[in-house]
């Protein structure tokens, strides 16, 4: 099949320009004053580089955030993933795709409908008595991220643990290991390339994502995905939003390098 | 085997296990209600007979009607449909070709290559937005007076996104081709092109359909890369959903509510009637 190693060199150049090019224009903005994209006028500076510590602080906040609900998710996520790998359910794929179905609403739609329960006085409250509001608050935004991004940490973990052997596992109990030490010596390291998979899957998304933040933190809550959308769709400031976008780069390329150590096919990111 | 070993437990360990079957049923029970619940405030507002829609005032199916009545929300619509299909169609064929030329190369290359392909599946999708965004005002440059941003801004940038998750899930399914096969075709007097067609695609088909699925579902479902790149007016569903701030405003929520209730049922629909056809295929050739 080596005939058709031409095929991949359209496809590679395809994304090599439309990932390296505009890496390349972000690098430029940064270091221009330039109004919009009119490069006639611009000269060199160096002064969005003072405005980087605002960046910088939403940064960690979204680091923050995001942690919480990653680790609320692997919290969540890897038991269920155990149970459903481990139960006697003739039908696993239906389990799971009871688990898909969610995902396929509108996740805006979904976070607008969380949005109706967070708040006071309003849809929730009114019919059925509970007034919940944590509109506006950390709390809403972590609860929409987890409820969001939950399957992401389910699947990876589920796929790995389904392939492990049986036959590993009842010769750990033979060999006279209990259930609890069977588990942590040779159920949990063969899964921790889906556990790795599922982190990065959650833990970008919600540290990168503006819509919960913007729906769900009523304004009070400045995460760098908001700061990157301000700055790009309405301060027209292209220079400071590439200067803190190439922030989220570095993380991005750090997750990548990690993916391709653990899993160099991507087989788990599915 | 494990029957017989349960059966033969103490009467206190036998508790315990119950006990922990209850905690396992009640923790999963309490996963998917996490997962559902959005969902459960969707379906009930897709059929709640409120126009304030504050609380609920009874069942009604006005909205599923009503919505083909709102201009804006079935132009969005309509956007939305029309690029998932050319979007999905588009970056199958792109994605089946580019998997299987990344398959043929050497593993070294083959790495350097999936880490590639894996940048816009990890990149924030803001960034992946803002990078199209910047080429397209590059193009636009290029090309002084054209109109770049609008409903081609965005095909092609849902193409960026989708051709990335086809070749993800082609690329297993090649992997599981035994190489001889395509070999024995060349011997048997195919050219290496008609080979390709009656031998390697029939085998990836399986990836290749669920690579279209994933590309459509996320194509139908993106909002902020095609909120990036979209202009002149050019609003898909997500987008207008978003632009909408009070969500009951004009009933936005309801009918958005009714629209996601059918193409939720739809999906699962056409899920269900294909595992049926693929059951009912397979047992007719066993």
């Amino acid at each position: 099949m080596k005939k058709f190693k031409k095929l991949a060199l359209p496809y590679q150049i395809w994304m090599y320009i439309l990932v390296g090019v505009p890496i390349l224009f972000m690098i430029a903005l940064s270091f221009l004053e330039i109004n919009g994209f009119d490069f006639a006028t611009a000269h060199l500076t160096l002064s969005h580089f003072a405005n980087l510590p605002m960046g910088i602080k939403a940064f960690w906040l979204s680091m923050r955030y995001s942690f919480y609900a990653t680790l609320i998710c692997l919290g969540l996520g890897y038991p269920m993933a155990y149970i459903i790998s481990r139960s006697h359910f003739s039908n696993k794929y239906l389990v799971l795709i009871i688990l898909i179905l969610p995902m396929w609403t509108n996740m805006l739609l979904r976070i607008k409908a969380l949005e109706v329960v967070s708040q006071a006085h309003g849809f929730f409250s009114n019919t059925f008595g509970i007034s919940l509001n944590f509109y506006g608050t950390p709390f809403a935004v972590i609860l929409g991220m987890v409820i969001m991004y939950l399957p992401f940490m389910i699947f990876p973990i589920y796929t790995v643990l389904e392939k492990i052997d049986d036959s590993l596992i009842e010769a750990s109990q033979d060999l006279g290991a209990t259930p609890s030490k069977t588990f942590l010596q040779v159920t949990l390291p063969l899964s921790l390339k889906g556990v790795t998979s599922g982190i990065i899957m959650v833990f970008l998304p919600c540290a990168m994502g503006f819509t919960i933040s913007e729906i769900l933190g009523g304004g009070n809550i400045q995460m760098i995905g908001n700061i990157v959308e301000n700055l790009f769709k309405r301060a027209n400031n292209y220079s400071l939003g590439s200067l803190i976008s190439l922030l989220i780069i570095i993380l991005v390329l750090g997750s990548l390098m990690i993916i391709g150590k653990v899993d160099a096919e991507g087989e788990t990111l599915l | 085997m494990n029957q017989v070993i349960r059966v033969s437990l103490p009467r206190r360990m036998r508790i315990r296990q119950k006990i922990s079957s209850t905690f396992k049923w009640t923790f999963f029970g309490f996963v998917v209600f996490l997962v559902y619940f959005p969902l459960i405030i969707i379906t009930l507002q897709s059929v709640n007979d409120s126009a304030t829609g504050q609380s609920f005032m009874g069942f009604t199916l006005k909205w599923y009607v009503k919505m083909f009545e709102n201009d804006q929300l079935m132009q969005s619509i309509y956007i939305t449909v029309t690029m998932a299909i050319f979007a999905t169609l588009i970056s199958v064929i792109l994605g089946t070709f580019a998997s299987i030329g990344i398959h043929s190369l050497s593993s070294k290359q083959r790495k350097r290559a999936i880490l590639l392909n894996n940048v816009p599946v990890l990149n924030a999708d803001i960034v992946t937005g803002v990078f199209l965004m910047l080429m397209m005002q590059g193009v636009s440059l290029l090309i002084p007076g054209i109109q770049v941003f609008g409903y081609f801004s965005m095909l092609f940038a849902h193409i960026f996104f989708c051709t990335p998750y086809v070749v993800l899930s082609i690329l297993p399914k090649l992997n599981e081709i035994d190489s001889n096969l395509f070999d024995a075709a060349l011997d048997l007097g195919c050219r290496p092109q008609e080979a390709l067609k009656k031998v390697i695609i029939p085998s990836i088909k399986a990836g290749i359909i669920a690579g279209g699925l994933i590309a459509f579902t996320m194509s139908i479902d993106d909002f902020v890369i095609s909120y990036m790149t979209s202009g002149n007016g050019v609003l898909n569903f997500s987008m207008w959903l978003y632009s909408i701030k009070n969500p009951f405003r004009n009933n936005a929520m309801q009918l958005a509510s009714a629209y996601n209730t059918i193409i939720s049922v739809g999906t699962l629909l056409v899920l269900i009637i294909y595992n049926f056809l693929k059951a009912r295929k397979k047992k007719g050739v066993s």
